[in-house]
């Protein structure tokens, strides 16, 4: 035992006792002094537990570490043992990719101030690789992001995980929300107003408030086929009082089997959903993966074999012709994403084995070579658009930059299946089958 | 006890050999002087006396005494040997004096007795040969073997030894008051010093 752990020792025993007024002994409080602070650092997330307990996790900013000389204490609770163990991350520019982690802990429940160091690792900042901080991170991920410091991810058994700026939260959603089993949430969407909603392999919607509550939206079936296999949802659209959803039947034996679009009913608080082929003057019913809105009355649905398009409540079954002139030659295509414009000549799709559809001034056409004359070939599963002429497209072991005629290839640092994507004015973020959480810088 | 009392009797019994072998060659060096140096001699010891010149004074005295043998002279010479601390001595020439003058006035015999009982108490106090036993033994009660009464130079001693130990006694609970006190003040200060969060420490509650 060290001179120094012997004299804590000693002054925690004379603290112990009454002898000694408890005024002398300080607070119990561990004082954690942080070594190797990158100097870029702008924020400081720590995250700490006592034994098994869940994760507490709290931010500071660098500057509040200036007075203490590197240094933020953490009050155990009163009359509590046990290890606290501390996490300690440094970021900048409010993005999740840490510059810093380190660890440190120490035994509570004695008195008096305790000390602990972390020696914080020098993490490359690039590539970011946001899944450090010790929360819940869902498999089959999916993202939404508004800004660097506004970043949800949800997944399977509806775990919701935000990304504050400064600290990665896990969003518990009450089991009265979720229902039992859990659903897998497979879409989520922001809207202006701070809303989150969610949908997935459940007969509802999950919709957040900014305030943090969570609210149950039923979904109803309109017009459909007569079925008993559960719906599968896994666009969704949100702005204002409106909201769409997209969604398929999952029927264990045949598979995915017909299209739905479904309406929000601000009145009820629920969405009704319809069949595709009960749409009027819509004749075919195929699954529907992808959905996008230029305004809450101009939005967009594709999926396998169909693209459908609504324009103030006037629906309309798009084709795409493989001959790209004469717009005679319908083909199907196999879709999974749309990004809306109210300019059909910015409207963009793409689909599996890199097939990508654009609109050529005459009608839509698709190509599956990129800009560098190398086909795709990857499935292409999600679009997002930086601006209406710069979109990143991501699929298994494919990112792209469609800003030309033709999509760009980003090569990544790692190979996966990438199956979200939000696209920002400095960068996106990507989020993998896997449930990891990427982001990239974009040059302008 | 015995080994104790054994000692002494046999000092007492060398020392009165001894003195008394003085008192013999003191007499048999008396001879006949004039009155007037008997005068200037006695004058000269009781000045010395006064000077604390002991020794002085008693070679004053016993030349005194040679010219004439008066018994005061003889309680003078045990005055000044008391004062010396020669307690035998002192014990010696006062029994020679009460032999000398058997009705000495009643201030005087009160005075002589209780000298020759506080010389026979020094002479009965171990003395520095014997502090090895003496320190085996208890310690001298200080009471009179006849009267049964405390003798004065033990009260006096018991105050003296009590005012040395309340003394003492203060300094010790004073010293210890103080260090104690610097000891807490030192070891609050250190705790205080030690556990004082550092300023502006942000802190975070579990």
């Amino acid at each position: 035992m060290s001179m120094r752990a012997g004299l804590a020792h000693t002054m925690m025993a004379l603290c112990a006792s009454s002898l000694i007024a408890q005024s002398g002994c300080g607070e119990h409080v561990l004082v954690v002094t942080l070594e190797n602070l990158s100097s870029e650092a702008t924020g400081i997330s720590t995250y700490f537990r006592i034994d098994q307990d869940s994760f507490r996790s709290t931010t500071l900013t660098t500057d509040q570490l200036s007075g203490a000389g590197l240094k933020f204490g953490i009050r155990p609770p009163e009359g509590r043992s046990g290890t606290l163990d501390v996490q300690v991350f440094s970021y900048k520019d409010s993005l999740p990719c840490a510059l810093n982690k380190g660890v440190t802990s120490a035994d509570v429940g004695g008195s008096g101030p305790l000390d602990a160091t972390a020696v914080l690792d020098q993490l490359p900042f690039g590539p970011c690789r946001a899944n450090d901080a010790p929360v819940s991170y869902p498999v089959d991920a999916k993202l939404w992001a508004s800004a660097p410091n506004n970043v949800w991810i949800a997944g399977k058994d509806a775990v919701v995980l935000h990304w504050d700026g400064s600290l990665f939260r896990n969003i518990v959603i009450p089991d009265s929300v979720t229902g039992s089993p859990k659903p897998t949430f497979r879409a989520i969407r922001g809207d202006s107003q701070g809303n989150i909603w969610l949908a997935g392999d459940a007969p509802f919607v999950v919709r957040i408030a900014a305030n943090g509550s969570a609210t149950r939206l039923p979904i109803q079936l309109g017009a459909v086929s007569s079925s008993t296999a559960p719906l599968l949802y896994q666009g969704i659209y949100a702005e204002g009082s409106a909201a769409w959803i997209v969604g398929t039947r999952n029927d264990p034996a045949s598979g995915l089997l017909g299209g739905f679009v479904g309406t929000f009913d601000p009145a009820r608080s629920e969405f009704v959903v319809t069949e595709t082929d009960k749409l009027p003057g819509v004749s075919s019913s195929y699954p529907l993966f992808g959905i996008d809105c230029a305004s809450s009355t101009d939005c967009w649905f594709v999926g396998s074999g169909l693209i459908l398009s609504v324009q103030n409540g006037i629906y309309k079954e798009q084709f795409v012709f493989s001959d790209g002139n004469t717009c005679t030659f319908k083909s199907s295509a196999d879709l999974r994403a749309v990004y809306a414009n109210s300019d059909i000549n910015l409207v963009k799709m793409i689909g599996a084995s890199g097939r990508y559809v654009f609109y050529n001034g005459k009608c839509f056409n698709s190509a599956t070579q990129d800009a560098a004359m190398r086909t795709i070939g990857s499935d292409l599963l999600a679009i997002s658009a930086r601006t209406s002429k710069d979109l990143i497209l991501v699929g298994t072991n494919a990112l792209y930059r469609w800003r030309a005629s033709a999509p760009e290839q980003i090569f990544p640092t790692e190979l996966a299946q990438w199956q979200s994507v939000s696209a920002l004015s400095a960068g996106f973020f990507v989020s993998a089958q896997t449930g990891r959480i990427f982001y990239a810088p974009l040059q302008p | 006890m015995n080994s104790r009392t054994n000692h002494h009797s046999q000092h007492v019994s060398i020392r009165g050999i001894l003195y008394s072998s003085i008192l013999l060659i003191l007499l048999s060096a008396i001879q006949p002087a004039h009155a007037d140096d008997f005068d200037a001699l006695f004058r000269k010891g009781m000045t010395l006396y006064q000077k604390k010149d002991y020794e002085g004074a008693v070679d004053s005295f016993s030349a005194a005494y040679k010219i004439h043998q008066f018994p005061r002279v003889m309680l003078n010479i045990a005055q000044v040997y008391r004062k010396m601390g020669n307690a035998q001595l002192a014990l010696d020439f006062y029994q020679q004096y009460m032999k000398a003058e058997p009705n000495p006035p009643a201030k005087i015999r009160a005075d002589v007795e209780q000298y020759i009982q506080q010389t026979k108490a020094m002479l009965e106090a171990p003395s520095l040969l014997a502090e090895d036993e003496r320190r085996k033994e208890p310690a001298p009660m200080g009471f009179d073997k006849q009267t049964g009464q405390l003798m004065p130079w033990y009260v006096e001693a018991q105050n003296a030894q009590s005012a040395r130990k309340k003394k003492l006694l203060i300094g010790i609970i004073s010293g210890s008051v103080a260090a104690a006190a610097i000891i807490g003040v030192g070891v609050g200060v250190g705790l205080y010093y030690r556990n004082k969060l550092p300023e502006g420490l942000t802190i975070f509650t579990y």
